[in-house]
């Protein structure tokens, strides 16, 4: 019993970087229609950005992370840049040159890496202690519960800005209906490159935040990356709460499943859940069917 | 100088495809001028062109002597000219409050500006101010238009441009959005208006227009182009 | 109704003959084609001989990508496939010890039940989400391999026996394997079961509106791509000598789509030049090793900046363009035929029907209701369209005219009510069953295939009205009489509705007015007794409406029965029989086109209420 109760809090902080990942694709998605298949290596390369920071220029932690969420936002934008240029705004959903742009620039992320920063993994520096808390008779590294603090801060604060700030409410307004938002005064192209900014950095906080834990390697983002995908896949794309539990959902199964099964088969599972669960409701648990007008 | 003046503009969605041929129209300070013309006469694409929406093929927009042909919809709305379009286009998910709020946008003053004007629509539609906290896609038929509208007037335009407010609306409510516009009108708005529903439109219209299949056919005073037999020939072919 | 019997036998001789000289050169041509290939190796070394194989075997697998994506589907998860096909045959090879020879068919059907899971997949989930699937499933397989260690070995990977003593046999056997795959994604666009996939690739709707079973079509396409995808793994294996999961990784399927992207999408000859490219440069160049996937990736997003078509959609667009400048532009006939083409069984049916004293109404609607939301577009409709007559639905704007052709065609279910055609009920039969029953429509907006030519779209139509098996198809000899009818009836279809010299044009490069006829031709082509036109005149300009008057009047000639929507009254006034007017989904009046223009209640739905009216309101 206590072996359950203790994967669930392990499967609890995976989940929450699952579930940053879907949020932050999801607010690319609700604004452009792009699913940001690169999340993953961004949150990678701005992870090794601040790994350099730190280790090399011997520059503050602190100083460091926020620089390197900087760089995450500025990569961000320039990928919107590339992604968008060829095909104009207005039809992306039915294009799919810009997945395979994304695809593309995924490649270049991680071979870059790996020219940079080598191909072995290398431990992140740990900002935090090393140490455990103990809640009853579970036990959670400071590094899980850092997770878990930052991300419910993080989606608290997104959920405010959706609710109650100008920006959140044209955020919104240009993913419910460009042509209308264009017409009260909104730039479209402003505000999806507003959701790239805040894509971006969101991905180099979940990277910073997995560094401890995972082990720093150009690989590191892909499977992270895939799996918040997944999650915000799950919850239905487009939606900010649904991707939220689709996270905590994937990393919960995952660590119940890895007590059963050995660990290998961990990302099989992650991966078999979402297709099964498309297969029964395609627009994710909860996402809205939309009926094409003829 | 006419508020609006339109010359000679070819404009449609596919090149080669015009939808508009050769339209010249203007638009006085204080007016109200009705286009009407039957569906698919090309009388909403010709509301978009102006607001930015479309991108005309040739032909020359001019506001308050300006053009504005090249410019994108947001660079439109902040001179003055604000789009209500066909079909109640809201934030349906958003609320009366925030889709209100959304419409002062091009304002960039702050949140109490804002606020304050919003109280000023909310005095013009009093229902608006019930429904505040509700859902724009709870709204009826008839609230959605009259907050389509109000949103349209939160950029404190000059030039309001109405694209068929009538439509998918009980009769009742059609008299009272035609009431409205006259009360725009004076209000000191300039309106352009496109309907379908010639009678109401020329009635309370100062100047019309009759398009069809693209081109002008016919202008004159609200009145004349009313007793003009043309008119119902262009609806009914008779 | 006279005489268009004779007409519709006119055969054109000379273009018969000029095709089938056309294709016993090609024949010999590819022949020799392949034996050159075949002996190549023997005057070149060993390296070659390796580096030609593998170019084979990829172009195979891209080859298959590029026919599921005729569906419509750009798979990123074939490298799971080519690995399920792989390990089979690594498995049961060695760790069962069968006969390599007997683990093929295994393979083939292994990789077929992996493709029908997607396939199934892909009914629920559309386009990209659907491209994220293959993804993820690709990864499942390799994690698997990986996981799996009783069976695979896990990342030490298994040995897979040899096939033949010399190298050169099994580039003979996998060289005839290429030219399967080639052949197939060659032939396939030419026959009537390819065109149905670029019909759903184009669009479902209209593809169901043709008769497609676009559900079981989009299965099977994926299920026979998956399976030979996987046959071609067991090559890989037996190539390789030795496999791991490191060989199938999602890199592997980015190759193969990389592969495609470069060569063309959609072209067959695309895959074998992205793999003759790709191939050999990791090979040849060994500081290509370390900076391979960043010239892959930096490749893949200069394809799509600089060719989005590949090389050989750039290369056709070249050839395109300048034969295009000699090309006539496409002029609207006069004057078509009267007639239409291989119309004289159904002719008799309608004729006998139309004969007869009182054969009850062609099409019923009763009490037809559908709700949208809260928003009733269509309410208690009640509709009878007289056999062989042409019948007009008038109505302003959202007035629920296209929500009734949507639900006679199939595309909306109804509410309430039930719909009668030819005496039965099919009030519950999709879409496509009833294109097939004899329902066919043309939309507001043309739905064509726009990068295929007019005579590739109207030939879509013919999926079900001339029959032709798959195998008849890829064997091209047998099929050649059906193509050949095919072509024939296309063209003189095109002939009817007045545009013959479009054949060879791209959609994309036709006018609003053409792809409105063309689509009238492609709807034919099923043979339909009801047409639909969905506002057939708007975009038309005077001379192109007469024109559309004398079609839709000779559909009536030839035993048709026409429901036009339109509002153009002018066009109305000249050909309807008999206008129902809808207002707010409901009917308002019925008769003719002078009886509902005196109507007092359809004067106010299209020109308002009089003033008096607006003035007491006020």
């Amino acid at each position: 019993m206590s072996d359950i109760i203790q994967s669930l809090a392990a499967g609890l902080a995976m989940g929450a970087i699952y579930a940053l990942i879907a949020l932050g694709i999801n607010i690319i998605f609700s604004t452009s229609s792009i699913v940001n298949f690169a999340f993953g290596d961004l949150a990678m390369i701005s992870t090794f950005i601040s790994f350099s920071l730190m280790s090399t220029f011997h520059v503050p932690p602190v100083l460091a992370v926020l620089l390197s969420i900087a760089a995450g936002m500025a990569i961000s934008l320039l990928m919107q840049v590339v992604v968008i240029r060829p095909i104009g705004i207005h039809n992306l959903e039915n294009r799919f040159e810009w997945l395979l742009i994304l695809l593309g620039i995924s490649i270049i992320f991680k071979n870059l890496a790996r020219i940079i920063w080598g191909p072995r993994p290398r431990a992140y520096p740990n900002i935090f202690n090393d140490s455990n808390v103990t809640i009853g008779n579970v036990h959670l590294s400071t590094q899980e519960l850092w997770i878990l603090i930052v991300a419910i801060a993080i989606m608290v604060i997104i959920e405010w800005m959706n609710r109650s700030t100008r920006l959140g409410w044209a955020i919104q307004a240009t993913s419910m209906n460009k042509e209308a938002a264009s017409l009260i005064g909104i730039n479209p192209l402003r505000i999806i490159s507003y959701t790239f900014l805040i894509g971006g950095g969101l991905a180099a906080v979940t990277g910073i935040l997995i560094g401890p834990v995972t082990f720093l390697s150009p690989e590191m983002g892909t499977m992270v990356g895939l799996k918040g995908f997944s999650a915000a896949l799950l919850g239905g794309v487009g939606s900010p709460r649904g991707g939220i539990a689709g996270g905590f959902m994937i990393g919960i199964c995952e660590a119940l499943a890895s007590l059963f099964l050995p660990a290998d088969y961990a990302p099989a599972i992650a991966f078999g859940i979402l297709i099964l669960v498309l297969l029964i409701k395609p627009t994710g648990l909860f996402g809205r069917t939309i009926i094409e007008k003829v | 100088m006419a508020l609006l003046d339109i010359n000679n503009l070819f404009a449609g969605y596919e090149p080669g495809v015009p939808v508009l041929k050769n339209i010249s129209l203007s638009v006085e300070e204080g007016e109200i001028v009705s286009v009407i013309g039957s569906n698919g006469a090309g009388k909403s694409t010709l509301l978009k062109t102006i607001a930015g929406l479309v991108k005309p093929f040739s032909g020359e927009i001019r506001y308050r002597g300006e053009s504005i042909v090249r410019l994108p919809p947001y660079q439109i709305v902040k001179r003055g000219i604000s789009l209500v379009p066909e079909g109640r286009q809201l934030f349906s998910d958003l609320t009366v409050y925030q889709n209100l709020f959304l419409g002062g946008y091009s304002l960039k003053t702050n949140k109490s500006k804002i606020e304050e004007e919003i109280r000023e629509k909310e005095k013009l539609f009093p229902i608006l101010k019930e429904r505040r906290t509700q859902r724009a896609s709870t709204l009826s038929g008839g609230e959605q238009q009259m907050l389509t509208i109000a949103r349209g007037l939160m950029s404190k335009p000059k030039l309001l441009l109405l694209d068929e407010p009538s439509l998918g609306l009980a009769p009742k409510i059609i008299q009272e959005v035609f009431q409205l516009v006259k009360e725009l009108k004076k209000m000191g708005y300039s309106i352009l208006l496109v309907e379908q529903l010639a009678n109401q439109a020329l009635h309370i219209a100062d100047k019309g227009y009759v398009l069809e299949q693209g081109k002008i056919i016919l202008s004159g005073s609200g009145e004349e182009l009313r007793k003009d037999p043309n008119v119902k020939e262009a609806y009914l072919g008779v | 109704m006279q005489g268009e019997k004779q007409l519709a036998v006119g055969i054109k001789q000379p273009f018969e003959e000029m095709k089938k000289r056309v294709n016993w050169i090609a024949l010999m041509i590819a022949i020799l084609g392949l034996a050159a290939l075949a002996v190549l190796p023997l005057f070149a070394s060993q390296y070659v001989l390796f580096l030609l194989t593998q170019i084979l075997i990829y172009g195979s697998v891209v080859a298959l990508i590029n026919v599921a994506g005729y569906s419509g589907l750009l798979s990123l998860g074939h490298g799971g496939f080519f690995a399920i096909g792989a390990y089979t045959t690594a498995i049961l090879a060695t760790q069962y010890g069968q006969n390599v020879w007997l683990t093929f068919p295994v393979s083939l059907v292994a990789g077929a039940l992996a493709g029908m899971i997607i396939g199934f997949a892909s009914l629920r989930v559309k386009s990209l989400y659907l491209t994220m699937i293959t993804i993820a499933f690709g990864i499942i397989i390799q994690k698997l391999a990986e996981a799996m260690e009783s069976l695979t070995n896990g990342p030490r990977g298994l040995a897979v026996p040899m096939l033949f003593q010399n190298p050169w046999t099994l580039y003979l056997v996998i060289l005839l394997f290429a030219a399967l795959c080639f052949w197939i994604s060659f032939q396939l666009p030419r026959t009537n079961w390819g065109r149905s996939l670029f019909a759903i690739q184009g669009d479902e709707i209209s593809a169901e509106s043709m008769g497609i079973n676009t559900k079981m079509t989009k299965i099977l396409v994926l299920t026979l791509s998956a399976s030979l995808t996987g046959l071609a793994g067991s090559f890989f294996g037996i190539y390789l000598g030795y496999i791991s999961p490191e060989h199938f990784g999602l890199d592997l399927s980015f190759l193969f789509v990389l592969m495609l992207l470069v060569g063309g999408i959609g072209d067959p000859y695309g895959p074998f030049v992205g793999s003759l490219i790709l191939t050999p440069l990791p090979m040849m160049l060994v500081w290509f090793q370390d900076y391979q996937l960043l010239i892959y990736g930096l490749l893949y997003i200069a394809a799509i900046y600089l060719f989005p078509k590949g090389i050989m959609g750039t290369l056709k667009k070249l050839v395109h363009r300048r034969a295009s400048k000699e090309a006539p532009s496409v002029s609207i006939l006069e004057n078509g035929p009267e007639w239409l083409p291989f119309y004289t069984g159904q002719e008799d049916k309608s004729r006998r029907a139309g004969g007869e004293e009182d054969a009850g109404p062609l099409l019923q609607l009763r009490g037809a209701t559908k709700r949208f939301g809260g928003l009733v577009a269509v309410n208690a409709l009640d509709l009878s369209i007289a056999n062989n007559s042409i019948h007009a639905l008038i109505g302003p704007n959202g007035s629920g005219k296209s929500t009734t052709l949507n639900m006679i065609s199939g595309i909306y279910r109804l509410d309430e009510g039930d719909i009668w055609f030819d005496g039965e009920d099919v009030t519950g039969v999709g879409a496509f069953q009833r294109s097939r029953m004899g329902i066919a429509r043309t939309f507001q907006a043309p739905r064509l295939v726009n990068d295929l030519t007019a005579l590739d779209n109207v030939k879509m139509g013919f999926y079900r009205s001339v029959k032709e098996s798959i195998l008849s198809g890829l064997t091209y000899f047998p099929a050649l009489g059906k193509e050949k009818m095919i072509d024939e009836y296309a063209r003189s279809l095109l002939e009817f509705v007045r545009i013959p010299d479009s054949a060879r044009v791209q959609v994309k490069n036709l006018t609003f007015a053409e792809r409105k006829l063309l689509e009238i031709a492609r709807a034919l082509a099923t043979r339909p007794r009801l047409i639909l036109l969905d506002e057939p005149a708007s975009g038309l300009s005077d001379k192109e409406m007469e024109q559309l008057i004398e079609i839709v009047k000779n559909l009536k000639r030839n035993g048709l029965t026409v429901l036009l929507v339109e509002h153009h009254m002018d066009f109305l006034a000249s050909l309807a029989e008999r206008v129902t007017v809808l207002d707010f989904g409901r009917k308002i009046a019925e008769g003719s086109i002078k009886e509902i223009s005196e109507d007092p209640l359809v004067i106010q739905a299209y020109l308002g209420q009089q003033e008096e009216l607006a003035d007491g309101a006020s």
